[in-house]
This record gives C-alpha cells, structure tokens and sequence, in this order.
C-alpha cells in the first residue's frame, strides 16, 4: 500500500479526531516495516508481534501528543519502536544477537529452494551481526524497514549526518564480509530506493 | 539518474532476500495484531472522541445495559459538535459498488479455528461500526443502512462461530456491549430514515447478548472446555431472616441448616457450572 505525506498526515488527523478507520489504515501502512525493524533486533517472532502491537497502543495513547512540525509521523513511530525494543531488551536480559537466528532455519523454506539462497541468507544474518549495535540499528532502519535517511535519523534521535556516516560504513563492513566487490559500474534508476514513497 | 555499483544492488538484494525470508510477519500473525490493536483504538480514540464535549462520567460496564444506553445517550447527545468532522474516503465505502465484494472477501478469508475466528469477526464488528459512525458523520443514509446490515451479519456469524464457548461468549458480550453503548448514541445522530436500521441492529445485538448470556450459562464449558471464573454462578445469598435488633431469640427455628448450603462454597449442584 502506498500513501504519499499529505495522504499520511490527513489520515493522523482523522486518527486524533477519533476516527479508528483511520488508525486502521496507518496501521496497514506501517505495521509491516516496524514489524520487520523490530524482528531484526529481537529474536522471537512472538516477541516481535508482541512488541509491534505494542508500539502501536503506545502510538494511540500518545496520538494526542503528536504534532507534526517537520517531523515524519513514520520516524515518530519508529522511535516508539525503538524504544519499545531497548525496554524489552534491558527488561528482558535479552541481547538482539543476530548470530542466534542464523540458527533459525529459514523457516518457510520448502525442500525446493535452492540451497545456494538459504547459504547466502544465513551469511548476510552472520555478517549483520558483526556489525556494531549502531550500524546493525542503521541498516535495519533504512533497508529492513525502508526508512528514508532523515526518518533513521529521526527515530534514532541522531543527526541525520550521522546516520549517513552509520550505514556509509555499515555497508563497507557487509560488503567486506559477503564478499560483494565494487568492481561495476552501472546505472540502476533515479532516487533512493529505499527513501519513503 | 544515480550511479550505483552493482554492488550495492547485489547488497540490497540479499539484505531484502533475508528481510523476507526471516523478518516478515505471517499473515496470521498480522491478523491478530490488527484485531487487537483496533480494539484498543476503537476503545481509547472513539470513546475519547465522543465524550470530549461531555462531563466525564464514569461508565460502569457491569452496571445493566439500559444504563449502558441511557449514558452513552447522554454522553452522545452531548458529543453532538463533534459531528462536523469530515473524512476522506478510501477503497470501497459502504454502499458503494465494491462494497458487498469487499465483505465477501472478508467472509471468505476468515480463519476456521474457533479463537481466531471470533477474533476475526470482533474485528469485522468495529470495522463496520466505524463504517456506521463515519457514514452518520457524513450523513450518508444510504451508507449507514450497508455497514448496518454488514454488522448485524457479523452478529450472526460471530455467535455462531462462538458457539457454546463460554470465553468466546464472554468476549463476546463484552464487545456488544460496547457497540450497543455506541449505536444508542447515534441514534439521536442520525436523520430520521436511518433510525429504524440502528434500531435493528440494537435490537440485534441485545439478543445477541442475551443469546451469549444464555447459551454462556448453559455450554457447560464450551467447545474448548473452558470455563470463564467471572461467569461462574455464585452460591445464593443467605437467606436467614435476621432478627429484629431488640428480640434477638438465640437461634431461631427456621434456620436452614449450614451445612446444606454453605456460605463461602459453591451449591452442590447449580445451572450453568462445568462438572
């Protein structure tokens, strides 16, 4: 589903207003990538619909509070995410070790995938977790959960400079560790592919 | 046009490949996240929203259920400017010509398990309550008669998704009572022509109630063998007759005996109770 801002910042309006509906369909818009940011730094998927719920009651409570002024109502919400996940984390003893779902067999892999995909998806999950806690936050941020560069920013109360400078390295580190060189060049489409529709 | 390495497109892709594979909710999953979290909003940003304008007044939801509707009628009449507020409309709206396409392919994706169907259906019943409430905030009576229909058919649905379940019922009940707090209030909302169709759709949803209540008592423990402990009957009250304060005889004759029906214990035998 796509909503551009205007679409977005109306149906927070309506949502303030008392209007449900309209909560509903930020929740279809958002509750995938918060889903997905936060599945990548706790380990059990229980745990990541609990705490995705979770942000989004939270969202309802302090909906009264929002106001947008220049801020992204999907930064607001991830900064809910995230510090949603650091309670769950110091509460919980619980350290997002991404090491832990390598063993995670993919799942939903049926014995006709191709072994080569499960390979190369266990090695991106060992190469994330030797990144740092920041730059793991940053990717996740940014590719996982497809937030633009000052959204990240937003929600991980950062310079959005800062950020930058967290995923420029982060992305170094992943290449040096898939073995993914930067030997072609080639034109792959205008804008950022991962900036919010 | 950006230049990027094919690199960093060989990145994305496997950081995408991985998102999918290991990061990405179940469809059932995001259906119980959904169902919950809209009842939450329809509890905290509706009721906010329509007592705004009026004195907080407590609700009690154990109080009976025409108190239920006389405070939500006070609390709605009151909530009367609020009615100004304007929505915009996406997909398919009640009365609209996708509209009874749209609830077919709600119907037709609902989950079999009993729970998670009647979670379902709760879902369903505030979907279509919202569609109620926005239709009578817009005035559209032509909308307002469609979600009613839609929602006194999830009425049905969800009851006999319940079953005898006697959690199911509860929540059940529970939910109604919500709803029938909300359509009573609307009523006096609403133009003339659509009064009778929220009139049914209360009528509905109090014999819905009564229906959850009865079957409640009498399932036994339901279909999962359940019993909620809130719905076990409770012993009869004592029934000695207390002296008058100044002839206090030292045991009266017509006492019934303390042990054929104990105070703090549960009758031998009683209705709705699980044995």
């Amino acid at each position: 589903m796509t909503l551009d801002d205007a679409a977005l910042e109306r149906l927070v309006e309506e949502a303030r207003s008392g209007d449900s509906w309209a909560f509903g369909r930020l929740f279809d818009h958002f509750h995938g990538p918060i889903y997905r940011y936060i599945a990548s730094r706790i380990q059990r998927p229980s745990d990541a619909e609990d705490l995705t719920q979770l942000v989004f009651v939270k969202a309802l409570e302090a909906l009264p509070r929002y106001e947008a002024r220049g801020i992204p109502f999907g930064g607001w919400l991830f900064r809910l995410a995230r510090n949603a996940v650091i309670d769950f984390v110091r509460t919980r003893h619980e350290h997002s070790e991404l090491d832990t779902i390598v063993e995670q067999a993919g799942g939903d892999a049926g014995p006709d995938q191709v072994a080569v995909t499960r390979e190369e998806i266990d090695a991106v999950a060992v190469a994330l977790s030797a990144l740092t806690e920041e730059q793991r936050e940053a990717i996740a941020l940014r590719f996982f959960a497809g937030l633009s560069a000052r959204e990240a920013a937003e929600a991980m109360g950062r310079q959005e400079g800062t950020v930058r400078g967290l995923q420029f390295r982060a992305i170094a580190a992943l290449r040096r560790q898939l073995g993914i060189h930067l030997d072609q060049i080639d034109e792959v489409g205008s804008g950022d592919r991962h900036s919010k529709e | 046009m950006n230049k990027r390495t094919a690199g960093d497109g060989e990145l994305t892709r496997r950081l995408e490949e991985f998102a999918q594979a290991r990061l990405s909710p179940d469809p059932a999953a995001v259906l119980r996240m959904r169902a919950r979290v809209m009842r939450e909003a329809r509890t905290q940003l509706e009721a906010s929203a329509l007592a705004a304008t009026a004195e907080p007044t407590p609700i009690q939801w154990a109080r009976s259920r025409r108190g239920l509707r006389r405070g939500a009628a006070v609390l709605l009449a009151a909530g009367l400017s609020l009615s100004a507020i304007g929505g915009v409309a996406f997909g398919a709206q009640p009365g609209g010509p996708l509209y009874g396409t749209r609830l077919w392919l709600e119907a037709a994706t609902l989950p079999q398990d009993p729970n998670a169907r009647t979670e379902a259906d709760f879902d369903r019943l505030e979907a279509r309550l919202a569609e109620v409430m926005r239709a009578a905030r817009e005035g559209n009576e032509n909308a307002i008669a469609a979600a009613l229909a839609a929602y006194q058919a999830v009425v049905d649905d969800a009851l006999s998704a319940a079953g005898t379940n006697d959690e199911l019922l509860a929540q059940l009940e529970d939910v109604l009572g919500k709803h029938l707090a909300v359509l009573n209030g609307l009523l006096d909302k609403v133009p003339e022509q659509a009064r009778s169709g929220i009139e049914n759709a209360i009528d509905k949803s109090d014999n819905a109630i009564d229906k959850a209540g009865g079957q409640g008592s009498q399932g036994g423990g339901g279909q999962g063998g359940t019993t909620n402990p809130e719905r076990t009957p409770k012993p009869p009250p004592d029934k000695t007759p207390k002296p008058p304060p100044d002839k206090t005889p030292p045991a009266p004759p017509k006492t019934p005996q303390p042990d054929r029906n104990p105070p703090g214990g549960p009758p031998a035998s009683h209705p709705g109770g699980s044995h």
